[in-house]
């Protein structure tokens, strides 16, 4: 589910924090859903479990978790609603895609009129 | 804190170890890298305590008069252990040394072995599964795992990781382990440490290595760029830069590339062998 | 073991042992009397033998037991052992086995049990240990022959009688007023394993064979010259 790229220079902590945060918002974890135990998590993709809390921890101090005690980390109610949430991971997913496209040598109207052009066939199709 | 000064140890006449410094924090999981012969398996003996230094000292911050050995769990790479003894036999044989509860070996068990056969039965990958069960039941708060995870098969080395990755969970100990294959740990280790011929050449975070370590791929480079490496790759030249700050220079930002472990260790090591 | 099969083979073969009148049991007894003296060093020189075969030095080196208290584990039954057998093999028969005293006996098995393992941490496969091995074999032979208190006052005797050094009659004239009790070799004994001990057990891990009869040969030089004392001053005299 999670995978955590070796080459990548950005920590595995903040990795890992990314992903949840995207399954989250994208509502692949539903609200009141248990996240993973340190140890599941820890032992599924072979990192320190100090590195799982950490991102727990984290997670829980932005608000996107709580953890109960004894029972494990839950998402928070309400989270996926948070549209400053979700605008800044689309912020972040689009100024990757725009990075990536320049790097193909097309310029800004290219890049949108071949947006456009996928787009409507993406909703078309759904 | 594990504080080991001025550490100096030899064979005989060839000397491994001479004035070495090294700082361990508590709960650090570290690994330990570089080509053989360099003192990696001769620091892990002297942590153990297997090793008596013929100078300085190591520290586990016990009460003086305590053996640190008591805390300690040691996997050596000569998998040395009574091999006539059977599995169970030596897990009664441990917990009674050590005065705790012998082993349930169900990391043996896990792993298909037969409790009733003498060790010296089984093969190489079943004698650290069974070795490794032993040696965690005894609550260790120091482990230390010399280059034995190579002759394992990939499925029992992950049950060996769920394991220790368990152990490490519930109690927190310091972690130290000698291995050259980075893929298996790197996600593990906190901190890596590399010691080459002149001692230890990189001590640094896992996160920090990669932050400041690039492969560029450019003819020629500007020489304010510190080059570990240069290698040619298939026409074009790379050239592994450490510490890596900031771009100088104009080279396109996807000739500056981020590496894994296992590729910047490669650099390294290759900088040992005279290659630069 | 095969030792057994072929003294008696022997005594039966050798036409002039029945001539003079030894008995098989004594026959025997003198037997194992040598063996038994050979016994005492080659057992402690084989002290960590059944570690070595099975790969265990390591671990037991890497075990909360202080190296000392491993190696008394080891020495006791060992004298126990070679102890009670002695005590058989007396009540058997053959005199000069059992000792002078009780004292003597422990200080002999001591002093040989220390030569043994001193000689079995260098190392097995080289020819130096093996010299050293049956060299020692013969010091410990011939030591077992002279009563304990005579080596004693010979060796203060002669430190007293040379220049420039001090005067140690007075330790001679203590040594009579004292009758030097008999537990008191058996306390300088023991003090000379620690003697030898104690610097050696460093010398027992996992270094090299080659590297370990360096380490040996620098330890141990100054008491092992103590101890051959006695020898070269009984050959003198």
């Amino acid at each position: 589910m999670y995978s955590i790229d070796s080459r990548s220079a950005i920590p595995v902590y903040e990795q890992l924090k990314r992903q949840i945060v995207l399954s989250i918002v994208s509502g692949r974890l539903d609200e009141e859903e248990k996240l993973p135990s340190i140890r599941e998590l820890a032992a599924a993709l072979r990192i320190n479990p100090n590195t799982v809390a950490k991102t727990y921890r984290q997670l829980e101090t932005d608000g996107y978790v709580s953890s109960r005690k004894g029972l494990g980390v839950f998402i928070s109610a309400g989270v996926r609603e948070l549209q400053s949430n979700r605008i800044e991971i689309f912020e972040e997913l689009t100024d990757e895609y725009i990075s990536k496209a320049a790097g193909l040598g097309l310029n800004a109207d290219e890049i949108i009129k071949g947006l456009a052009g996928r787009l409507k066939g993406e909703i078309e199709h759904d | 804190m594990i504080r080991m000064s001025n550490l100096s140890f030899a064979y005989g006449e060839r000397e491994i170890l001479k004035d070495f410094n090294l700082e361990l924090n508590a709960g650090e999981t570290v690994m330990i890298t570089g080509p053989n012969g360099m003192g990696k398996s001769t620091i892990l003996r002297l942590l153990a305590g297997v090793l008596i230094p013929q100078s300085g000292e190591i520290d586990h911050g016990y009460p003086k008069g305590t053996d640190p050995r008591q805390k300690t769990a040691f996997l050596p790479d000569s998998l040395s252990f009574y091999r006539s003894m059977t599995p169970l036999e030596a897990a009664k044989f441990h917990a009674g040394i050590f005065g705790t509860e012998p082993s349930d070996l169900e990391l043996a068990k896990r792993a298909g072995v037969d409790l009733s056969r003498h060790i010296y039965e089984l093969s190489v990958g079943q004698r650290v599964l069974v070795q490794m069960a032993i040696i965690l039941s005894t609550e260790p708060e120091l482990i230390l795992i010399d280059e034995v995870l190579h002759s394992v098969d990939p499925y029992l080395r992950d049950i060996l990781f769920r394991e220790l990755i368990q152990v490490m969970e519930e109690k927190n100990p310091t972690v130290v382990m000698v291995n050259l294959n980075f893929h298996d740990i790197e996600h593990l280790a906190d901190r890596v440490i590399f010691l080459g011929r002149d001692g230890i050449r990189l001590d640094e975070s896992v996160d920090l290595l990669k932050a400041k370590t690039r492969r560029v791929v450019a003819e020629e480079i500007p020489p304010e760029y510190p080059v570990l490496l240069t290698e040619n790759v298939m026409g074009s030249r790379h050239h592994i830069v450490y510490p890596f700050d900031k771009k100088i220079g104009d080279i396109a930002d996807e000739n500056i590339r981020e590496m894994d472990l296992t590729e910047i260790m490669t650099a390294f090591m290759g900088g040992e062998y005279g290659v630069s | 073991m095969t030792l057994m099969v072929v003294m008696p083979l022997v005594y039966l073969l050798d036409s002039s042992l029945y001539k003079t009148g030894v008995t098989f049991l004594e026959y025997m007894v003198g037997g194992f009397a040598l063996l038994w003296m050979i016994a005492v060093v080659y057992l402690a020189y084989n002290m960590f033998r059944p570690e070595e075969k099975d790969n265990a030095v390591e671990y037991v080196l890497s075990l909360p037991i202080a190296h000392w208290k491993l190696l008394i584990w080891k020495v006791l039954p060992r004298v126990g052992i070679l102890l009670a057998l002695n005590l058989l093999i007396s009540t058997l028969g053959s005199n000069n086995l059992w000792f002078y005293n009780l004292s003597g006996l422990l200080s002999f098995v001591v002093f040989a049990q220390v030569c043994g393992f001193t000689l079995g941490i260098v190392g097995r496969k080289s020819w130096v240990a093996r010299m050293m091995l049956f060299i020692m074999m013969i010091c410990v032979f011939i030591i077992s022959s002279i009563p304990p208190e005579l080596i004693w006052k010979d060796v203060v005797n002669s430190i007293s009688m040379m220049p420039y050094l001090p005067n140690l009659s007075p330790m001679l004239i203590w040594m009579d007023h004292v009758r030097f009790s008999q537990v008191s070799y058996v306390i300088v004994e023991f003090g000379f394993l620690l003697l030898i001990l104690l610097p050696l057990y460093r010398a027992w891990d996992l270094k090299q064979v080659r590297t370990r009869e360096l380490s040996f040969a620098k330890i141990a030089i100054v008491p092992l010259i103590v101890l051959a004392f006695p020898v070269v001053w009984l050959f003198s005299s």
